[in-house]
């Protein structure tokens, strides 16, 4: 160990206990870095140190600002994130809750299903957990309940749907990883295409048979309508619209028509004219979104800046090395490695949000990643076919983590929509199959890595 | 994620709520950056796939809306007291508490880290207007000296909000 290993290992210690002050993330990263430079240059200059950290290693996390600000490829997250604030608000959900809810109250849980296929349709809203927990949570929690579900039911799907989010395409998420992995954003939207419809068919398919064996815990609705015509046709008026926009946005971008950027925008365009059909918009209305995309936008870029400065500085000591060292010395052979690297970003995302792992974390063991000598086969076509592969594995680990007790963020957004008579212990309780759900769906990707690699392949191929 | 608690008489400080006003009011404007972006971006698209060819100045257009967007949000946010916390511990401390440590924090990590971007900034945009930098595309926009100054007016910005948060947080500690 030298001096700039335990420099590192300093840094990674003083910026998560600083973080249990719970000063703000961005903040405590950039102001780690400053105390950092400072004091490696007082070390080189009186201990006769090489760290090589002054104030012109700070002035180029200047330039690194500059880089997000000249990306073509970031443009689209505020954009994603307009789409994502107007379809909440489009009153879309409403419809399709109102809808669905005759043809799959003909089945024993067939509102927890509506719920799922919501989560997934919806999935495009944001990415940002809070935000999907919250609607479907405000949506479906009072019917299912007046419905007599069992509690533990109700609460886990509604979580366990809210997370899907990060996943599903467009996730911000993959836009981002993309940016900072070099991938391209396509072939993360693709990828993450299988993965997304195994877990939403894990999901359903669990609830059916749940509902089949004990069926108490999700009794039928007793005043439901016999189907007739009508009722389908109801739900194909209610689908088509959200459906149309989100498969125009993706499936431009997956014919390779337009860029993410634009289709971003197109898509943010749509849902506001599908706002403005179901009559939802007035100048309040885009006020709010207006107000809201901006906040979003910032705090999230608000880590990009700490982040950056962050990372230069702990790649001037040499912690890019460091890590790659210390994991790739691991007895464990790759897949042993790989699922360290999980299990770490696994317990990472009890406190700390995507957005951080992926600007932190992620650019630190990519090259782990690749080193370890996976043979993935990308058809010639996809380019670091691990490295995607890898992404949707973060992905899904992420979400487990977010629905994880006692901390996941996705079961305190939950606690706070519910009515104060159901107790976090009901939320740990309910979860508890859909964190199973997710690690067989995690286990399934991780033995078929084409899955993942197919989709891609074969479209751009 | 409470907008309005800032203004209410409790917590009011008279310098603070005008400088408070200036970053909410500044934010207000800038947030339409998004609106402009979706008309840039579907002109853009109509030009490309209607007409056959795009334009690069609406291109770089697009970067520059959405890099107003992202640098003059920090201190928006920061006045809306939005950006992510780790509040595991922090949802449990008593307010005085969290006053505290708040206060710490921007003492010792984000003025340091404002202040020091935003000197390392300025000498990035003299060298910039010094060349009369514009676009590497010969169709592209002029003046880059001019978006790159983004930076240091907007981390002025930011350290306006962080000023004004500071002295609000220390005449509530003295309130007790």
């Amino acid at each position: 160990m030298e001096f700039n290993d335990y420099l590192v290992i300093a840094m990674f210690l003083s910026f998560i206990s600083l973080l249990f002050t719970g000063f703000p993330v961005a903040w405590v990263l950039g102001g780690v870095s400053v105390w950092f430079t400072f004091v490696g240059y007082f070390s080189d200059v009186y201990f006769d140190t090489w760290t090589g950290l002054d104030y012109l290693t700070l002035g180029m996390s200047v330039n690194r600002i500059f880089k997000f600000m000249d990306n073509w490829v970031l443009v689209a997250l505020p954009m994603f994130i307009f789409m994502g604030l107007m379809l909440d608000r489009s009153g879309i959900a409403e419809k399709l809750m109102k809808s669905m809810q005759n043809l799959f109250g003909q089945v024993r849980g067939g509102l927890a299903v509506t719920v799922t296929t919501i989560g997934i349709i919806l999935a495009a809203s944001t990415g940002i957990i809070g935000a999907s927990v919250v609607l479907l949570g405000l949506l479906s929690l009072p019917a299912m309940m007046k419905q007599g579900y069992s509690k533990t039911l109700a609460l886990g799907t509604i979580a366990g749907s809210g997370t899907l989010g990060i996943l599903i395409p467009p996730s911000i998420m993959l836009v981002i990883m993309a940016d900072q992995l070099g991938l391209s954003v396509g072939d993360l939207f693709m990828g993450a295409v299988f993965p997304g419809v195994i877990l939403g068919i894990l999901y359903i398919g669990y609830i059916l048979i749940f509902c089949l064996v004990k069926p108490e815990v999700a009794p039928l609705d007793p005043d439901r309508k016999p189907l007739n015509i009508k009722i389908l046709w109801d739900i194909f008026k209610s689908i088509l619209p959200p459906a149309l926009l989100i498969f125009a946005v993706l499936g431009s971008i997956f014919a390779g028509i337009t860029t993410p950027t634009e289709a971003s925008g197109v898509g943010a365009l749509g849902a506001t004219i599908l706002a403005l059909a179901n009559k939802k918009l007035n100048l309040k209305v885009l006020v709010e979104v207006m107000k809201s995309c901006f906040n979003t936008t910032a705090y999230i870029f608000a880590i990009f800046l700490g982040a950056t400065c962050f990372a230069l500085v702990l790649r001037s000591l040499g912690g890019d090395e460091l890590i790659e060292r210390s994991l790739t010395g691991l007895p464990f052979g790759p897949y042993g490695i790989m699922l360290v690297i999980l299990g770490a970003v696994f317990l990472l995302g009890f406190f700390l949000d995507w957005i951080e792992i992926t600007l932190i974390v992620l650019p630190l063991i990519a090259p782990v990643v690749s080193s370890l000598g996976f043979e993935i086969d990308g058809h010639g076509v996809v380019d670091n076919p691990e490295l995607v592969w890898f992404v949707m594995l973060i992905a899904v680990s992420l979400q487990t983590s977010f629905l994880t007790p006692p901390v996941g963020f996705a079961l305190f957004y939950l606690k706070g929509v519910c009515p104060p008579e159901i107790k976090l212990t009901d939320i740990y309780k309910g979860v508890v199959p859909f964190i199973i759900l997710q690690l067989i769906g995690l286990a399934i990707i991780i033995m078929w890595p084409q899955l993942v690699i197919w989709l891609p392949a074969v479209a751009y191929g | 994620m409470n907008t309005e608690t800032n203004t209410n008489n409790e917590n009011s400080v008279k310098i603070c709520d005008s400088l408070d006003k200036l970053i909410m009011g500044i934010g207000h404007v800038v947030m339409w950056t998004n609106g402009v972006l979706i008309f840039v971006i579907i002109l853009q698209v109509i030009l490309r796939y209607g007409f056959g060819h795009g334009l690069v100045i609406l291109e770089e257009l697009q970067w520059h809306l959405y890099a107003l967007g992202i640098m003059f949000g920090a201190s928006y946010a920061m006045t809306m007291d939005s950006h992510i916390r780790v509040d595991i511990i922090h949802a449990r401390l008593s307010t005085k508490w969290q006053n505290r440590w708040d206060l710490f924090g921007i003492f010792f990590l984000l003025l340091p880290f404002v202040i020091i971007i935003f000197h390392q900034s300025l000498d990035f945009v003299y060298e910039s207007w010094r060349v009369n930098e514009r676009s590497d595309a010969p169709m592209g926009l002029p003046f880059r000296w001019l978006i790159k100054g983004v930076i240091p007016v907007s981390f002025s910005l930011l350290g306006i909000s962080v000023i004004s948060r500071a002295i609000r947080l220390f005449y509530n500690l003295r309130r007790g």
